[in-house]
């Protein structure tokens, strides 16, 4: 009975929960619960800055991937099509098509929406 | 005491999780990834198709192009002079090379002239004519791509360009001269005028001087080619 008796106080003693009392007086630094809830806020936001951050980045990346890579289709369109009009015996602007092309993939991140309209494709 | 003892442990418990987090704000501060990136994905293929490979793709083009322009000229310009780079060792009449003086022939392989004359033309070489195809040797060409990675490009720059007209032509040309020669050496201007292909023109007054259009009716930059030579019937 005295060692049951023993034992039951050792269980207390190690779980006691006494100290997460709201009401406790003289708690140490982080004995309270809220300290405890204050850390997880600050590792909540934390990592909801870290990924969001990672996430605008990607979706940024991704965006500028895509406008880089639509350039370049409309600039290899481009250069297909005066290889085209070369195959059929006509005179090709090679300087023209130079300056078209490095236009095209200068404003890759921004491309220009009325690019046809102002001559780059000759259909 | 006990008191002092569970905040020890406590404030070691506190300390660890704001060191952790210390430690992951220091990581992504010095390598800089909590900063939005602009710059696309996969930025070295994309510079490496744009740098490298596209401009490589133009100065093909151009060079191309260059031969082609050299193949015309020279066609045009054999063409007007009888097959003939210069002045003809036969001579000339009415400003025209003779191909031939009496017996003796000087029309040259005219294949070889022209190989000649495009080779002055254009940054090539070894240039020959086949069929309606210009073919010449070139160089490597290499383009390296400015940046913090290495982007090398090594392309060839030899060529095979379509003429749309062909030098065997003058094959043909020559064979029909040597028949008319051969039916009218010594005779008047009526057998010249009787025995000619029906496609060769005389060119104005000279009865011997010939304007031949093509016969595979070869049209170079809207210019139909026309042969201009002479002949010598008094053998």
């Amino acid at each position: 009975m005295n060692r049951f008796n023993q034992i039951n106080r050792f269980n207390l003693n190690k779980f006691n929960l006494s100290k997460f009392s709201l009401n406790k007086k003289g708690a140490g630094p982080v004995e309270s619960w809220i300290d405890y809830l204050l850390l997880f806020i600050i590792a909540l936001f934390s990592f909801i800055f870290l990924f969001s951050s990672l996430s605008l980045s990607l979706i940024f990346r991704d965006n500028a991937a895509v406008n880089s890579a639509a350039s370049l289709q409309a600039a290899e369109n481009l250069i297909n099509l005066q290889k085209g009009a070369f195959a059929d015996q006509e005179s090709v602007d090679t300087v023209k098509l130079k300056k078209d092309v490095d236009y095209l993939i200068a404003y890759k991140l921004s491309k220009p929406a009325d690019v046809e309209e102002i001559g780059f494709y000759n259909d | 005491m006990i008191n002092f003892t569970r905040a020890k442990k406590g404030l070691f418990f506190h300390l660890t999780v704001l060191g952790i987090l210390f430690a992951i704000g220091l990581f992504l501060a010095f390598t800089k990834s909590y900063t939005v990136q602009q710059e696309p994905l996969g930025q070295w293929h994309l510079n490496l198709i744009s740098k490298v490979l596209q401009p490589a793709e133009i100065d093909l083009l151009e060079l191309d192009q260059q031969a082609r322009q050299a193949g015309w000229e020279v066609a045009l310009l054999l063409a007007k002079q009888g097959g003939f780079a210069d002045d003809s060792e036969c001579g000339k009449v009415a400003g025209r090379n003779l191909w031939n003086a009496k017996d003796k022939w000087c029309l040259p392989v005219v294949k070889e002239v022209a190989s000649n004359l495009a080779d002055q033309r254009i940054t090539q070489n070894r240039v020959s004519f086949d069929q309606e195809l210009l073919r010449a040797r070139g160089e490597n060409k290499i383009i390296n791509a400015p940046g913090e990675k290495i982007q090398r490009y090594e392309y060839s720059t030899s060529l095979a360009v379509d003429l749309a007209y062909s030098f065997d032509e003058y094959g043909q040309l020559e064979q029909e001269a040597r028949k008319l020669i051969n039916d009218c050496a010594g005779k008047d201007s009526e057998c010249i005028k009787s025995r000619m292909p029906r496609w060769w023109k005389l060119c104005g007054a000279e009865k011997n001087v010939f304007c031949v259009n093509s016969q595979g009716r070869y049209v170079i930059q809207d210019i139909p080619a026309t042969y201009e030579f002479a002949l010598d019937f008094s053998g």
